[in-house]
């Protein structure tokens, strides 16, 4: 085995097990088989020309260099079939060319072995034999590099036009790029088939190539293909440098010194290995420190993520601490610096969103884009993630103009503050919230995987916030109904307590009324018996009479008292009210003289004038209960008579601009000061006029309160001075007309 | 076996016959009320019954009365316009000079607190006015003093 023959070695190896281990990660998918058929050809290429520099024998030369270009032929159209795959190309003319393209490396490889026509012979340089090629092969030549720029023409156009794959592939198809152009850089190879000599460099490029694959594989899952890139890159990385340091020492020493296995070559390598293994820990650890800062990407376990975060979830019926928990745990998977959650308002329509945690996002700007009736019906159809790279694709396929335009305000807006991504939170189709995500630190687009892993997590997330929700709703549901309850214990007790005080007023009122109706009984009755008992016969006549006068009026008070307790009984409710159909337009002065007439004789008896005063014009009539207002202006007359001892009383109706005045004015005993306050309080009766006659039911003035405080807009107001008179006065509202 | 009387149960039987033959001093009554009518009746009744029989309108008065008149027996309306008839009797029972003058209340308000209540601050009775007719008011009174 040659030195020379290493390089075709490891690299047609590379490419196998590339391939062999895309295929086996998804053989269904013809991105992947298409992929593996690029290294197959690859090491073909390779691997033939690792023999056919080990030949030692041209007689297989002329043979191995056919071999080998068997498999150079159906590089381009292999990797023309994998790039139409990957960018998901399906139009009838690039499917044609690619099938055609299959029938000329067919019509190539017939040509290449049973003609000269394609390589007519091989070239013996001095590290080894090399094909030597004839007519064909330039046209071979030609269709590479329209293939090639085909292909390239094709990325440019994927990568211009954002939206018609999947945002994940945007990165991917920038590496793949990368990567074939440095595989076409291997083309410089082909110049040794024209017999110019160096030695095959392009295995170099395509390594190269390799490496890139293999990156974009372990950043950005190219064909979905997730490793533990961390670990296998340091390892590998090691290994690499063990074999690339043998390898050069190797050489070096040989070079030098000549034969390797002999003792010198053994001595060196006691002192080598020594200093070997002290730079193999410090490429270790760069490597590791490599790894990390590029590989971090492969950091988060899909399933640990979503086990622990539901685990959390599990532990915390708080609404807050939950919106917490999502927002931390994407933010830290994803690496991101922006993310938010909005809820939906449930009691307000149309469909409003509360910020429930905002990290990151510029609130100036408003997460205003998700009040967007649009956005909502969008995800509630869709149920998946809105990727902002997508929106342009989703406005372009829009069948409405209206829809186009709302995804294209949709992107503005999303643009406008800083989000990459909205997450529906979903709950029986039903959708209770957002999660917004900007961008990743990275800047790095969301692979299809973590596209999965928020969805999943998502929908955890849904079902953990409806529960607080519904726990947060019981909560309150008792917070109101023991509130109610203590509202409504307070009601009774209230009532009981306003009850408590009726029933006391009640009996008050009644041990009033007994004792005001006994007093009268009590002297009639001890007056009688004193007749039946003979007792009055020892008496004078004069005597006798006036205890029989005494039995007659005691008599006729006690029928006064039942009536105005009776009327007061009716009366003593806090919102007395006269009946609506009694209320009616009234003459008073029918009233005035109706009163008059029963109270004349009563003055006259007690040598009192007693006067009624009608205006000259017509009173207006006024709206009043007839019997109500008679018995309360009589009530007035009565007293006045009652406690004036000389003088005069005066009954006067006068019209003033809105209101009819009634007056009672008397020169009576007047009322004294301290009696004023109570004067229409319910058996209430003023010092004086109780030294006057001690038998009055104290109802009276409480009646006639309650009578014109009944009238609608009806007043009563008084003003006296002890020892001079007492003037009160009712007023009644004219009606307006 | 015949007891020997001493003395003094000769003085005693005089005392006996010098007190039944002597002529009765009359009882003095104090009627405590404010209605004319009721002290008319009463001071009727009770003038012809052969008792002193006065009267005042309210507490005030009674009081006074009380003071100097010393009755042998003061009957108090209970409700009267200026002056509770309890407060009468408390003041009266405050008094060390009509303390021991028995009082019995009249009313036309029966009721068991207030009964006891009077009782309580040491009036001898609580009669109703209607329940009690004259003549059986001055039954009654001459029970109390005998």
């Amino acid at each position: 085995m040659t030195i020379v023959s290493i390089p075709p070695l490891i690299s047609s190896l590379a490419f196998l097990l590339l391939g062999v281990f895309i295929l086996l990660k998804n053989k269904k998918s013809a991105i992947n088989l298409t992929f593996f058929l690029v290294c197959l050809v690859t090491f073909w290429w390779q691997f033939s020309w690792f023999i056919l520099f080990n030949l030692k024998d041209p007689v297989w030369a002329g043979l191995i260099v056919r071999i080998g270009y068997a498999g150079i032929i159906l590089i381009p159209v292999t990797f023309f079939h994998f790039f139409l795959n990957f960018l998901e190309i399906n139009n009838k003319s690039d499917r044609y060319f690619l099938y055609l393209y299959y029938l000329i490396s067919a019509a190539f490889e017939i040509s290449l072995f049973t003609t000269n026509l394609f390589v007519s012979g091989y070239y013996h340089y001095s590290w080894g034999y090399y094909p030597k090629v004839s007519l064909l092969h330039p046209i071979y030549l030609l269709l590479l590099v329209i293939i090639s720029f085909r292909i390239i023409y094709l990325l440019y156009l994927f990568l211009h036009s954002k939206g018609k794959v999947a945002a994940y592939k945007y990165p991917q198809a920038k590496y793949l790029l990368v990567a074939l152009i440095f595989y076409t850089l291997s083309a410089s190879d082909f110049l040794i088939n024209y017999g110019i000599e160096f030695y095959p460099l392009g295995f170099i490029f395509i390594l190269i190539f390799l490496g890139i694959i293999g990156y974009t594989i372990a950043r950005y899952r190219l064909m979905d293909i997730r490793i533990v890139m961390r670990q296998a890159f340091v390892y590998v990385g090691l290994v690499a440098f063990t074999y690339a340091s043998f390898y050069l020492i190797a050489t070096l020493y040989f070079d030098f010194f000549g034969e390797i296995y002999s003792l010198q070559g053994f001595i060196l390598g006691l002192f080598v290995a020594p200093i070997f293994v002290t730079i193999l820990f410090g490429v270790n650890r760069g490597l590791l420190f490599i790894a990390n800062r590029f590989f971090f990407y492969s950091l988060y376990n899909y399933q640990e993520t979503i086990s622990r975060m539901s685990r959390q979830l599990n532990n915390s019926i708080d609404l807050q601490k939950i919106i917490d928990l999502i927002v931390d745990t994407i933010k830290s998977t994803m690496f991101l610096e922006r993310a938010g959650v909005l809820l939906v308002d449930q009691a307000q329509t149309p469909v409003f969103y509360r910020i429930a945690k905002v990290i990151g996002f510029n609130e100036k700007n408003g997460i205003s884009l998700v009040q967007d009736n649009f956005l909502t019906q969008y995800l509630e159809k869709t149920q998946k993630p809105l990727v902002l790279d997508e929106l342009d694709q989703l406005a372009r396929d829009a069948r409405l103009n209206k829809d186009k335009k709302s995804f294209e305000q949709l992107r503005t807006n999303m643009q406008k503050i800083e989000a990459s991504l909205c997450l529906p939170l979903l709950l029986k189709n039903k959708l209770i919230g957002i999660i917004v995500l900007g961008g990743k630190i990275s800047g790095d687009a969301y692979s299809k995987e973590d596209l999965g892993l928020l969805t999943n997590l998502s929908y955890q997330a849904s079902i953990a916030i409806e529960n607080a929700r519904l726990y947060q709703e019981v909560k309150d549901f008792n917070k109101t109904l023991k509130q109610k309850v203590d509202e409504q214990t307070k009601d009774l007790r209230n009532q009981a307590e306003h009850l408590k005080k009726l029933l006391k007023m009640r009996s008050e009122f009644l041990d009033i009324a007994s004792h005001q109706l006994k007093t009268p009984v009590s002297v009639i009755l001890g007056t009688s018996s004193m007749f039946r008992e003979g007792t009055m016969d020892q008496l004078p006549k004069e005597q006798q009479q006036k205890f029989m006068d005494n039995i007659f009026y005691k008599a006729k008070k006690l029928g006064t008292i039942i009536n105005d307790i009776l009327r007061a009984s009716e009366m003593d409710t806090e919102d007395f009210q006269l009946a609506p159909e009694n209320l009616k337009l009234i003459s008073l002065e029918e009233v005035g003289q109706s009163v008059y007439k029963d109270l004349e004789n009563g003055a006259s008896e007690k040598n009192i004038k007693f006067e009624l005063i009608l205006p000259n014009k017509k009173l207006p009539q006024v709206m009043a209960d007839h019997d109500f207002l008679e018995q309360a202006i009589f009530n007035l007359v009565d007293n006045a008579i009652k406690y004036t001892q000389k003088g005069s009383v005066a009954l006067i109706f006068e019209a003033l601009d809105d209101k009819i005045a009634i007056k009672v004015q008397d020169t009576g005993i007047g009322i004294p000061e301290a009696d004023k306050v109570k004067l229409f309080g319910k058996f209430n009766r003023a010092a004086n006029a109780v030294d006057m006659y001690t038998d009055g039911s104290g109802l009276g003035l409480f009646i006639v309160k309650k009578i014109i405080s009944a009238h609608p807009g009806g007043q009563i107001s008084f003003e006296s001075k002890e020892g001079l008179g007492t003037s009160f006065t009712i007023t009644l509202p004219i009606p307006k007309k | 076996m015949k007891v020997k009387r001493g003395w003094a149960h000769h003085l005693l039987l005089l005392y006996r016959y010098l007190k039944n033959s002597m002529p009765k001093i009359k009882s003095k009554i104090l009627l405590i009320e404010d209605d004319p009518d009721q002290v008319f009746i009463y001071q009727t009744k009770f003038n012809l019954e052969g008792f002193n029989f006065i009267s005042a309108k309210n507490g005030q008065e009674g009081l006074a009365a009380a003071q100097t008149k010393k009755p042998d027996l003061i009957l108090l309306d209970m409700i009267m316009a200026q002056t509770n008839g309890l407060e009468v009797l408390q003041n009266l029972k405050n008094d060390s000079k009509t303390k021991k003058i028995p009082v019995v209340l009249l009313s036309n308000l029966f009721k068991k607190d207030l009964v006891d209540k009077a009782k309580n601050i040491g009036a001898l009775d609580f009669w109703s006015k209607t329940g009690v007719l004259p003549s059986e008011l001055v039954d009654r009174v001459r029970k109390i003093l005998k």
